[in-house]
């Protein structure tokens, strides 16, 4: 224990050290929607459906191998894995004679080893550990699980699990893991794979298996052998769980249809506002429609994210200024909107008709709100998404996103009364869709800047200090800022993370549209447009 | 002309004076405030195991311009309590008190509870020591004058407000009784001194006089009177003054003027070139001749305010060495002279009310301080709790003197959550007209005055569920002690059989319960301090919560998890492997605790008292194993553990739902009301014998493990399904069932909170998805109960063609049919747990047979010798209620 001095002592810092995201608290109720509805079981990471052939192979290739009770113990298993991920490694580094031939894979999960061959393949011997192997639970591990590439674990003799995966044995994974196995055998090291677990392994075994099929993106060659199979298991047509997967998949296939080429972004554009580029509504089916419509609430509920996530940036960027109370730092944000040449508005309601573009005096907030999402389409000047680049100022940006979405969003209490439990999700706690849509509309006709010093008080610094409590786990500091003897100051933990930019929460599209691709349901150009695929048929 | 340097001054995070001992109580006083910061930063150090009672009081300035922060806080109320006296005195002490029975321990110094003062100013501290070995009885008197001192300061409150005038008496009682060190007694050569004592300049006088002075300080209150007052107090020979300046080289003393004071000389300190605000109050007597020097070192500033007696000040002097003041007072570089600038003032227009508020159940209790022109009127109240915030007007309150009562349901149209923090406000007009206006956290009375353990116990739950603040902080005995397994005299306790064969049941030596309103929770009313006085009700209350907690599983922030920051990131955040072994040491005493109290209800001989408790003490004990479970699995990378979640519910399940063998060496008592070796499902017994009927929410959380189970085996993932235990359930759950099936928000809820085997990820949809297939399976899929509708039908001549499906019925078949033909009374209700034939007639009736043991599985078998057909009792029933 510390010796406390008999003298009067100086302090030192014993704060936590700070981390985390999220510090608003409201990036669950997207994930929600995200993991339940749109996409359920791929993640953000998981874009090469060659790692995930593989990753479905490797369980299914040791049990194979293995040829007694003896050699299938959970030992040897973590060996040959480990042995066949390092050789994926290596097999995907730049210049590999794979990757020049095939080309890069999107995630390259443990690119970063350090691998000196020969030698034996493992995650030791490459400085790795299983929080990048392909299994580990942010990237393939759950997902392999989830799309029912691997069924489970193996028991032990105890009727408790061994930890060895066990690739699913229905028909579709046992095409999958022939297929891969076949391109393998095309190399002339194969049986390299089997003794990866005691021997030594050279640079031109990895590049010659790399050929053939343990750079993940050879697989993309196999041909629909191994693609179809894959896209019944990422789009399986009965499957409850995975139907949201399927819908959106459809919905990509479809909006293509309606829209010719698109980027990920237009696509979620497009949804959000149900609406071509071009202006025109998008025609679709009922069930296509119906998840369409989650798509559109989840785009609400990410702008409504992106202008709260501003607003703290602003709230910071006054912190960095000096300001030390919500007051000042409502002052300075009012000062940054006067020096950007924008009008300051009188109060948000006169801010809402000037968006609406509506004379004085017809407003009407249904009709302005039905009129609004007619007729801003993704192309359109006032789109609810604004980029940093069209509006550098960010309190001018967050207010007038958060006037656009109010404007979208007003009237979906109606338009959507069928998603009631979405756009109250997460209540006040979380700030839900509608908390926030009655919150400024009770605040639409109060002087501007006491608007602001609301919005700054209840959406951001309670808000924050709220969340940042509740989730202090008693070692990561959470807390951005407290009150300190001359108001409210940034917390040490903070440090130069105080004031940097949101970064908007990514929601699998670009996975799904990735494998989508992989597997020639989609094609993508240079400009990262996606057309129907000759594997089209599947997502139509 | 001072040392340039000599001795390294200390530096110490104020971390460790809270980390020195487990305290019972707690006191802190502060100018300033931040309670986001002493919950975040400060609060986690403190050891809660033992603490009773933790209060702060803030002077009615921080306290206002904190409440800022109220939607954010949350464990002011019910872990710890906020109160501003009632008093115009400025409360500007900063003194941390932590006392239990052996010692008592002081922190003093210049820095309020805030970041800037704990951590980010130049401020200084000092920590004061009082045990057998450490301190002085003086020191412990100094200690009790202060104490007393703020009792007085708050008597307008506390003699209305039970959880404050507690506070003083206990501590006062336990400062009473801290033995001092012997060696020590009479010393005087450390005091710490308070306004309480009289004004800190005489009291420095009586020490030390005809000295030279040193003076460090930031503020000087725009005059010199308070340096003229410490001048003229010690006799100061000559004064060197080192003024803490702003960033802008000022200070509120007029600067001029103390450049032209005799003997005085303005200086630069060399400690205030420390990083931060120099905030610190330092003072120095020397008397160099002689070798005599004193630091006095705390909340002093150099103003008439502090000095002489009108604030609220403390601090602690030292009799140091000459050197040792010379190396605090070193010199810095020199500095432009300083300007001077006005003194800040707070002047508020309005009055302040210092209120406290108790929650009573459905009655909010608000104590207002005494002197205030009642009643009130025109008064706005005003609830905050979380994000929201509720207003109501009411035209008059305190009519009847300081005391009211609000019900929850006047100022909000719901009452918050259990453990969620409230403020209430107050705004209107006294009796004279004067505008006055206050506010304070409503106190959890019942929380606030409860056995640490049993906060512990609540604290852990709540950690396991992903909500608590603290990692290792409880105990995970304590829980499982609370919901009564073990204690004599507990919920379950009317001894199991065995228990009484080897002399434990004395029923007598156990205390008599009147009272165990276990379930449903009611709610708190009024009187509570008397209730909660019996350790009992207190164990019941904490019961209450833990189970409400548990059964509610929708905490807002259980899924705020690093999973969350995962995916942002790509990368898991390593959990520190000390924490890790906690997560295990707890799941692993989950498991032992849980497995005991499976042991024992294995053994139970329900009664008519035990029977309304046994299910939700053994659900709640079996979510708090999952909660730990779940916990330890997200810590951890190999997400394998031995045992896979299906398998602890199986576990779980057929303890509930499957008849209870007894071990080898039980033999059946006189007196037992079993009369088998083996005793009956619990559920069972609870239904038939005490018409137990479970409760929707108790029977959701059953329905949500067979689902569970159900998708588990349908995933191929290694287990099976329970599926007696199922069909007994269904039986059990009766006429809820229905209502079961229409909760699907909280079988997600409790689905999400508890069953989530990290290594078998299922998804919530999956689950929906063979909700439908579960409900297909009924009785009549039993192969026993298929099995007897067949010979029914071939017993009343409705087929001739056996289509069985068990084995040993095959095998008998022909037995069977020779009895039908001679006409024979065919089928007999035996009780499953016989292994013998009891039909008139029967050569072998009453001759143990193991053939018929099959009886135990809820099959019917045929009398190999005579023909009839026993069928088990459970089975007869439940066929006859079908109307097959």
């Amino acid at each position: 224990m510390t010796k406390i001095p008999d003298l009067p002592f100086q302090t030192a810092d014993f704060s936590p050290r700070g981390g985390g995201v999220d510090f608003l608290g409201t990036r669950l109720v997207n994930l929600s929607i995200l993991a339940e509805k749109l996409l359920p079981g791929i993640n953000n990471v998981t874009r090469d459906f060659g790692t995930y052939c593989l990753g479905t192979w490797i369980p299914w290739k040791f049990k194979e191998i293995c040829r007694s009770q003896k050699e299938f113990s959970p030992s040897n298993y973590r060996r040959f894995r480990e042995g066949v991920e390092v050789m994926m490694s290596h097999a995907i580094r730049d210049g590999s004679p794979s990757t020049i031939q095939f080309g890069k894979i999107r995630n390259r999960v443990g690119i970063e080893q350090k691998w000196v061959l020969p030698s034996n393949p493992t995650f030791k011997t490459a400085g790795r550990t299983n929080s990048n192997s392909i299994y580990a639970a942010p990237l393939y591990g759950p997902s392999l699980q989830y799309l029912k590439l691997l069924r489970g674990f193996a028991a032990a003799d105890d009727g408790t699990s061994t930890g060895i995966p066990l690739a699913n044995d229905d028909r579709l994974g046992l095409l999958i893991v022939a297929k891969v196995d076949e391109c393998l055998r095309g190399s002339q090291y194969y049986q390299t794979i089997s003794e990866v677990i005691s021997r030594p392994v050279s640079e031109p075994i990895v590049d010659d298996l790399g050929i053939h099929g343990i750079n993940p993106a050879s697989l993309k060659k196999a041909g629909d052998e191994l693609k179809l199979p894959f896209l019944r298991k990422l789009l399986p047509k009965d499957d409850g769980a995975a139907k949201g997967r399927a819908l959106t998949a459809k919905l990509v296939g479809y909006t293509l249809e309606a829209c010719g080429p698109l980027t990920g972004q237009q696509f979620r554009a497009v949804w959000h506002t149900g609406l071509t580029l071009t202006g025109e509504r998008l025609v679709l089916d009922e069930e296509i429609s119906h998840q369409q419509e989650l798509w559109s609430i989840f785009q609400g509920r990410q702008l409504q994210r992106t202008f709260l996530e501003l607003l703290l940036h602003v709230f910071e960027l006054g912190l960095q200024e000096g300001c030390r109370s919500v007051e000042s730092i409502t002052d300075y944000a009012i000062g940054q909107w006067e020096q950007s040449g924008e009008l300051l508005p009188a109060d948000i309601d006169r801010l809402i008709r000037l968006e609406a573009a509506w004379p004085e005096g017809i407003l009407d907030d249904g009709i302005a709100s039905e009129e609004w999402s007619n007729r801003v389409y993704p192309d359109h000047a006032s789109y609810d998404d604004i980029p940093s680049d069209r509006l550098k100022v960010p309190v001018v940006r967050a207010v007038k996103m958060l006037v656009r979405w109010f404007l979208r969003t007003y009237s979906w209490c109606n338009r959507y009364g069928h998603h009631k439990s979405l756009l109250r999700m997460g209540e006040a706690e979380r700030l839900s869709m509608s908390y926030c849509l009655d919150w400024i509309d009770s605040k639409r006709h109060e002087p501007f800047r006491q608007f602001l010093i609301d919005i700054f008080a209840d959406f951001i610094f309670v808000q924050h200090m709220r969340v940042a409590l509740n989730r202090f786990d008693g070692r990561s500091q959470r807390l951005r800022f407290v009150l300190g003897d001359g108001g409210i100051v940034p917390t040490l933990s903070v440090g130069k993370n105080l004031g940097r930019e949101f970064v908007v929460m990514a929601d699998r599209l670009d996975s799904l549209l990735a494998l989508l691709v992989d597997l020639d349901a989609l094609s993508e150009d240079t400009d990262q447009r996606f057309y129907l695929g000759p594997n089209d048929a599947q997502i139509l | 002309m001072v040392r340039e340097d000599a001795l390294i001054i200390p530096k110490l995070t104020l971390s460790e004076f809270f980390k020195l001992f487990a305290p019972t109580h707690i006191l802190g006083t502060t100018y300033t405030i931040s309670l986001t910061f002493f919950e975040s930063v400060v609060f986690p150090h403190i050891k809660k195991d033992v603490l009773r009672k933790c209060l702060i009081l803030c002077d009615e300035f921080g306290f206002q311009r904190a409440m800022t922060e109220a939607g954010a806080l949350v464990a002011i109320s019910s872990s710890y309590m906020v109160v501003v006296p009632p008093t115009s005195r400025t409360l500007h002490s900063k003194v941390w008190l932590m006392v239990n029975q052996d010692r008592a321990a002081l922190l003093v110094g210049s820095g309020n509870l805030t970041q800037s003062g704990f951590i980010e100013n130049n401020e200084l501290f000092d920590v004061l020591e009082i045990s057998s070995t450490a301190g002085s009885a003086m020191l412990l008197e100094d200690v009790r004058l202060f104490l007393e001192g703020l009792d007085v300061h708050c008597s307008d409150l506390s003699k209305k407000y039970a959880l404050l005038s507690d506070f003083f008496a206990e501590v006062k009682g336990i400062c009473r009784d801290i033995p001092v060190s012997a060696a020590e007694n009479g010393s005087n050569e450390v005091r710490f001194l308070t306004s309480f004592h009289g004004p800190i300049a005489d009291q420095v006088a009586a020490l030390i006089s005809d000295c030279d002075l040193y003076a460090a300080a930031p503020y000087f209150g725009g005059s010199l009177h308070g340096l003229n007052l410490l001048q003229g107090a010690v006799r100061a020979r000559k004064t060197l003054v080192f003024p803490g300046l702003d960033s802008d080289n000022t200070v509120d003393a007029p600067v001029g003027e103390l450049a032209s004071m005799p003997n005085t000389r303005i200086c630069t300190l060399k400690l205030s070139e420390a990083e931060g605000f120099p905030h610190l109050k330092l003072y120095g007597f020397a008397k160099p001749s002689e070798g005599i020097a004193w630091l006095f070192n705390g909340s002093v500033n150099c103003t008439k305010a502090a000095l002489s007696g009108e604030n609220v000040e403390a601090g602690v002097i030292r009799k140091v060495p000459i050197d040792t003041l010379e190396s605090y007072f070193a010199e810095g570089a020199a500095r432009p002279r300083p300007e001077s600038r006005p003194a800040n003032y707070v002047d508020s227009q309005e009055t302040w009310l210092s209120i406290c508020a108790a929650d009573l159940g459905s009655v909010i209790e608000i104590v207002i301080v005494d002197g205030v022109k009642f009643p009130l009127s025109g008064v706005a109240v005003s609830l905050r709790n979380g994000a929201n915030r509720h207003r109501t007007a009411r035209a008059q309150m305190f009519t009847n003197g300081p005391i009211e009562r609000l019900m929850w349901s006047e100022v909000c149209p719901e009452k918050p959550k259990s453990g969620s923090v409230s403020l209430i406000e107050f705004d209107g007009s006294d009796s004279n007209g004067r505008k006055v206006r206050g506010a304070c956290y409503i106190d959890d009375f019942v929380t606030l005055s409860s056995d640490p353990a049993h906060r512990g116990a609540f604290r852990i739950v709540l950690e396991a569920l992903g909500a608590g603040q603290e990692v290792g902080m409880g105990n995970v005995a304590a829980v499982f002690n609370l919901l009564d397994v073990f204690r004599p005299g507990g919920f379950l306790e009317n001894g199991s059989e065995s228990q009484k064969a080897n002399g434990h049941d004395s029923n007598d030596d156990k205390p008599e319960i009147e009272k165990t309103p276990l379930w449903p929770p009611v709610l708190l009313t009024t009187n509570v301090s008397s209730h909660f006085a019996s350790h009992r009700f207190a164990q019941v209350y904490w019961l209450q919560r833990i189970m409400e907690l548990l059964f509610s599983a929708n905490r807002s922030d259980h899924e705020q998890t690093p999973e969350d920051e995962q995916e942002e990131h790509g990368k898991k955040p390593q959990t520190p492997k000390q924490t890790v072994n906690i997560f295990k040491k707890d799941w692993k005493a989950a498991q032992d605790c849980f497995e005991a109290l499976d042991r024992r209800l294995r053994g139970l001989v329900i009664d008519q008292k035990t029977a309304p408790h046994i299910l939700p003490v053994a659900l709640a004990a079996f979510l708090v194993m999952l909660a730990f479970r779940s916990k330890y699995q997200k810590a951890i990378d190999e997400k394998h553990l031995e045992e896979t979640l299906n398998a602890i519910l199986i576990d779980f399940l057929s303890m509930l739902f499957h008849d209870r063998p007894q071990g080898p060496d039980y033999v059946v008592s006189g007196s037992c009301r079993y009369r088998h070796k083996t005793f009956p499902a619990i559920s069972d017994d609870l239904r038939s014998t005490f018409g137990v009927q479970p409760p929707p929410d108790l029977c959701s959380i059953i329905f949500m493990l067979f689902a569970y189970s159900s998708t588990w085996v349908s995933r191929k993932f290694p287990g099976k399904f329970p599926t007696l235990c199922w069909l007994r359930f269904r039986e059990f759950a009766g006429t809820c069932f229905e209502e079961v099936l229409s909760r699907r928000e909280y079988c997600e809820s409790i689905f999400k909170q508890y069953l989530n085997d990290e290594a078998y990820p299922i998804l919530w949809s999956e689950i929906e998805e063979h909700i439908d297939s579960l409900l297909c399976l009924r009785w009549e899929n039993d192969e026993g109960h298929s099995d007897l509708s067949v010979l029914h039908d071939l017993a009343l001549r409705r087929t001739k063609d056996a289509d069985l499906k068990l084995t040993h019925l095959k095998d008998a078949i022909d037995v069977f049919k020779r009895r039908l033909n001679s006409g024979n009374h065919m089928f007999y209700r035996v009780d499953r747990f016989v292994d013998y034939c009891i039909a008139s007639g029967c050569s072998k009736a009453y001759v143990s047979d193991p053939a018929k043991r099959k009886l135990l599985s809820l099959s019917p078998v045929i009398c190999e010798t005579c023909g009839a057909v026993l069928v088990p009792d459970e089975l007869y029933d439940i066929h006859s209620r079908l109307g097959q």
